[in-house]
């Protein structure tokens, strides 16, 4: 080893500086966390396929529950929980961002106030869809329609679920005093995480209630 | 040192392949030189795709020996010398020489995707028309080739009022998987006529490929097919399954029989008197399930 | 940085704990290369199964349920626990010292898409002891894939596995961009990248895009078959089967591509050493690179000609015209090789063994594009020898030219030559025997897929040619992993650069410390080490023409 880097110039960049080179720009955990959505994104656009699939197949729609007695789904009568739902998570979007904003001040108080709030408000979201699947009437096994409507939101849900978790720790991680102005990679890719989740379901209550 | 064990691995590989080759022929060989071009076609489609194939094969062959010659000769020519430590020239690229073999394969690309899509539509073509309509039903592991009469559709054959109107051939697996006393389902068409197929499966993905007629489509459930043929050589040709569709896959061949007009009509008088098999209706996917053995002809 | 604390372990420490908790890409690369070759062993036992029972017509090994098991367990090892992650090892151990990086971005997210591969493998493989492996084929199409059809656990340990072979394929590819996009050395532009680290960067975007996809295939079958979901089950009101054949292939289309282009990468690292020049068109071969990858998405549907569902013409044109950046490529490693002075390695040998059958694996693709021969050829042993020229001719091969290549300096040693060649023939041979008889198999009519022929229909010879070809591929192995034995126990020391490399990893030493470079040398092309080597020449050599 020392035998061979005698041999090389005097052009001393190791280690250190190309670290130094690597804190260019946007941090290596954000960009990570913004690749992961690329694929989040793929994933849901697979389970958005299938739902179009099923929609350009249909006869009629909303479709029939049950093909011999012709009761529809009456997904578009029952929007009004999901309306509120939808206001809870954009909410906390906005007290995510606020969180940041914070954070970027330096404002620990700001940012764990906002942060705590955003983390109530997704929990609010999962028990109020938890309790929207008791009052709907049909279940994963009632034709393709209900096949594609719960692992959607399932799927949705189950990212929610992550992004709590995800916003625990930093909140866990900021009363411990670990995050500052300078250094709060994990609040930014936890805030970009959660304005995802935010997206896609807005892409999920247009889809499923309103087109 | 390298370039001799090269050589030797190119010797070697010639003559192992030419001798094994060799001693299969002498052997017992049912391997010819026909093996090595598609089957003569017996249809007209079939013949439109065989043409295009041979085009594909000429500009593919000819691409091959373009390209390995290349290999082959920049293999031999530039190998380094014992001694010749001297760098060669550095060439980086040349534009004109890289725009040429991007814009010629571009050509040959194009050029074969016109010809291609052309014999497609000769191919796919339907008449609304067709003299003869057969449906087949693919289940596992076998088929099912039904014959109505005009303004009967195949699907209603199995309804009492149309008892003893249509012709029902069944497939059966053959007795403990023993291929040796078993005959595969037959389909009857007539010579020069443009026949119709109506494929319906009525469990899983299976594929309807008639070798000689250089064809296949698959069998979706819920995703009835319909392709037209037009034979034109009279004989008896295989057919097979192609679609991987369970434990019984392989048994899913039949044969088409192309006859003459007036053999065909002969053929389907004679199963439609006396009264054929029990019921027309499709026997149930789990008829012949269970082991091979435990099947028999209807 | 603390430089002069990781100066100290020039050796490795080499304990069972270290291997198993480590988080340093080179040791992590080294276990994906291991964990890789084992399942290459299982795979090619699997494939020696199916080529035996079909030597001669009849059935005399096995029944018709366990040659189902047969065919498709081998494809899915062989394709994603063999040469996926292979591929991924070469990128895992060469990226960061290509592009001059102490490590990868990630290195414990590294550590766990690496522990996940055999995992997924002792999940997938499980179904065997419980009652039957998955027997669908690895397209593993519905209805079949359904639980009416397709009982016991094997396909939902077959789900299982996949989905967590791609998570770990979705993390690879996530570390390998942060890594290439954040952590190059000084002077070390895109454009001065060595060739591996673009085809690794292409594929890893392609796994980004296409591997979710199939992820959220897995989870429909899996919600199909064991909660009463009707996605793809035909039996039930809205399952629509072709909705599989479409997710199913807009995934594992791009995958031929993940699984190619980084074998396309190696080539390109060891054609231009071994013939003394630099890769002729080195942008336009980059520019080919992307081009295969943007293509690679809007061709899934060639797979489903015959299905009568898809829009031909557009498949047909957008697959014949992914053979364009393919040529291409051809033309430039041949290009390389003119007037070069071939110095003819084993990695070498492997090299130009790669670019002869390759050749014939894209020259047979382009016969699949013509929808009317697809047709014809469709899903018959055409298909079989079509993908086997691609993935064996092409990505083995490219995976054994690496291995002989860069094993000097993962180890230290360098693979014995001599037992190097006969490897490569016996394979080269093998590979020849085995597959060219099954295009004549495909286009006399011969479906895969089936465990039993007629013995009248013409194609005795032609497989028992195959199965001859089969062993004499098992039997080239022997000497590999001879000299895989010999050379680990003591093969010829390599020194830091053996084969006069172009590339950052040849600037350290055989094989690199932890966090990889003392000192780089300046980077002023994509040939940094040759450039060092060759400082004090005269100009006119060195210059480009």
């Amino acid at each position: 080893m020392a035998a061979n880097s005698s041999a090389l110039t005097t052009h001393v960049a190791a280690l250190g500086e190309s670290r130094a080179h690597g804190q260019r720009g946007i941090s290596n955990p954000i960009l990570g966390m913004i690749l992961f959505i690329v694929s989040e994104v793929m994933f849901f656009a697979g389970l958005f396929a299938a739902y179009f699939n099923v929609r350009l197949n249909a006869t009629q729609w909303p479709p029939f529950v049950n093909e011999a007695t012709f009761k529809p789904f009456q997904i578009h009568h029952e929007i009004v929980l999901p309306a509120i739902l939808t206001t809870i998570l954009v909410l906390s979007s906005v007290t995510m961002q606020l969180g940041v904003s914070a954070i970027r001040r330096g404002d620990r108080t700001g940012f764990l106030r906002n942060t705590g709030i955003t983390l109530v408000l997704g929990l609010t979201f999962l028990v109020g869809q938890v309790y929207d699947y008791t009052q709907l009437g049909f279940g994963i096994t009632d034709t393709a329609f209900g096949s594609t409507f719960y692992t959607l939101t399932g799927f949705h849900g189950a990212h929610v679920l992550g992004g709590a978790i995800m916003l625990s720790v930093v909140l866990y991680r900021g009363m411990a005093g670990q995050f500052s102005a300078k250094h709060h990679d994990a609040v930014e890719a936890t805030s970009i995480y959660w304005h995802f989740v935010d997206v896609v379901w807005i892409a999920l209550f247009s889809t499923l209630y309103l087109l | 040192m390298g370039l001799t064990a090269k050589r030797w691995a190119r010797r070697a590989g010639v003559v192992a392949a030419l001798g094994a080759l060799a001693v299969l022929l002498s052997a017992c060989s049912d391997f010819s030189l026909r093996n090595a071009v598609p089957p003569d076609a017996a249809s007209v489609q079939g013949q439109a795709s065989r043409n295009i194939y041979d085009i594909v094969f000429v500009i593919g062959a000819a691409v091959f020996f373009l390209v390995e010659g290349l290999i082959l000769f920049a293999v031999v020519r530039y190998r380094r010398r014992a001694g010749d430590d001297e760098l060669p020239p550095q060439i980086h690229g040349n534009n004109r020489l890289e725009i040429i073999w991007t814009a010629i394969p571009i050509a040959i690309v194009l050029a074969l995707f016109v010809l291609s899509w052309q014999t497609l539509n000769t191919v796919d073509a339907r008449t609304p028309t067709p003299p003869v309509r057969i449906g087949v039903v693919a289940y596992q592991w076998q088929w099912e080739f039904v014959y109505a009469p005009e303004g009967v559709a195949w699907q209603d054959c199995g309804a009492p009022v149309n008892k003893g109107k249509c012709v029902t051939v069944f497939g059966t697996l053959p007795a403990g998987g023993d291929r040796s006393n078993w005959t595969p389902p037959t389909m009857h068409v007539p010579v020069n006529e443009t026949v119709e197929l109506q494929l319906h499966s009525t469990d899983v993905i299976h594929s309807f490929y008639v070798p000689a007629f250089l064809f296949q489509r698959d069998i979706t459930p819920r995703k009835d097919q319909v392709i037209q043929f037009t034979a034109d050589r009279i004989g008896i040709y295989r057919g097979q399954c192609t679609q991987f569709c369970g434990l019984y896959h392989q048994f899913m061949e039949f044969q088409v029989k192309v006859e003459s007009k007036v053999d065909y009509v002969a053929w389907l008088q004679q199963e439609l008197t006396p009264p054929p098999a029990p019921s027309a209706a499709p026997p149930s996917p789990s008829g012949p399930a269970g082991s091979p053995a435990a099947s028999s002809a209807p | 940085m603390a430089t002069t604390a990781l100066r100290p372990a020039a050796t490795y420490r080499t304990g069972l704990y270290e291997w198993l908790t480590t988080t340093d890409h080179k040791k992590i690369g080294i276990l994906y290369t291991f964990n890789s070759l084992i399942l290459f062993l299982v795979g090619g036992i699997f494939a020696l199964a199916v080529r035996t029972e079909l030597a001669q017509p009849g059935l005399q090994f096995m029944t018709e349920a366990t040659y189902n098991q047969m065919f498709t367990m081998h494809a899915s090892v062989m394709i994603f626990w063999v040469v996926i992650p292979f591929l991924a090892g070469f990128g895992n151990y060469l990226v960061p010292l290509m592009i001059g990086a102490p490590d990868m971005a990630f290195p414990r997210i590294n550590a766990l898409s690496f522990w996940l591969l055999p995992l997924s493998a002792v999940i997938a493989l499980m179904g065997f002891p419980l009652g039957g492996a998955a027997a669908e084929g690895w397209t593993s199409y519905s209805p079949l894939a359904q639980a009416k059809f397709s009982t016991g656990p094997g396909t939902d340990l077959w789900i299982v596995a996949l989905t967590l072979v791609g998570t770990s394929s979705i993390l690879g590819a996530i570390n390998f961009l942060v890594t290439i996009f954040k952590m190059r050395a000084p002077g070390m532009t895109l454009f001065r990248m060595p060739v591996f680290v673009w085809t690794t960067m292409v594929t890893s975007v392609l796994v980004l895009m296409g591997t979710p996809v199939l992820t959220s295939a897995l989870i429909m079958l899996y919600i199909d078959r064991n909660l009463g979901g009707s996605f793809f089950n035909t039996a039930l009101a809205g399952g629509n089967a072709i909705l599989w054949e479409n997710v199913f292939w807009f995934y594992s289309h791009p995958a031929v591509y993940i699984m190619i282009l980084p074998a396309m990468g190696i080539v390109s690292e060891v054609i231009p050493t071994f013939s003394r020049k630099p890769l002729f068109g080195y942008k336009a071969f980059v520019f080919a690179t992307a081009g295969i990858g943007a293509l690679g998405f809007s061709v899934w549907a060639h797979h489903m000609f015959t299905t009568g569902s898809v829009y031909l013409p557009f498949f047909s044109l957008m697959t014949f015209l992914i053979a364009v950046p393919t040529g291409v490529k051809m033309f430039n490693w041949v290009a390389t090789l003119f007037r070069g002075k071939i110095r003819f390695t084993t990695a070498m040998l492997f090299a130009v063994g790669f670019l002869s059958l390759f050749l014939i694996g894209g020259i047979n693709g382009a016969f699949l594009a013509a929808v009317p021969v697809d047709y014809q050829v469709h899903a018959t042993y055409f298909i079989v020898a079509h993908i086997h020229y691609v993935l064996f001719g092409g990505s083995i091969m490219g995976i054994f030219a690496g291995l002989y290549y860069w094993w000097p300096k993962m180890f230290g040693r360098k693979l014995n030559e001599g037992l190097g060649k006969i490897h490569f023939v016996g394979i080269f041979i093998g590979m020849n025997l085995t597959f060219f008889p099954m295009h004549l198999l495909g286009i006399s009519g011969m479906p895969r897929r089936i465990a039993d022929y007629s013995a009248t229909a013409g194609w005795n010879d032609l497989n028992l040619l195959a199965t001859i070809g089969g062993f004499t591929i098992a039997a080239a192995m022997l000497p590999f992993l001879w000299n895989i034995f010999v050379t680990l126990r003591g093969g010829e020391p390599a020194g830091d650069d053996p084969w006069e490399g172009n590339t950052l990893e040849w600037a350290t030493s055989s094989p690199p410390p932890p966090y990889n470079f003392d000192h780089l040398p300046p980077i002023r092309s994509e040939r940094p080490v040759f450039d060092q080597r060759h400082a004090n020449d005269a100009p006119a050599l060195t210059a480009g023409h």
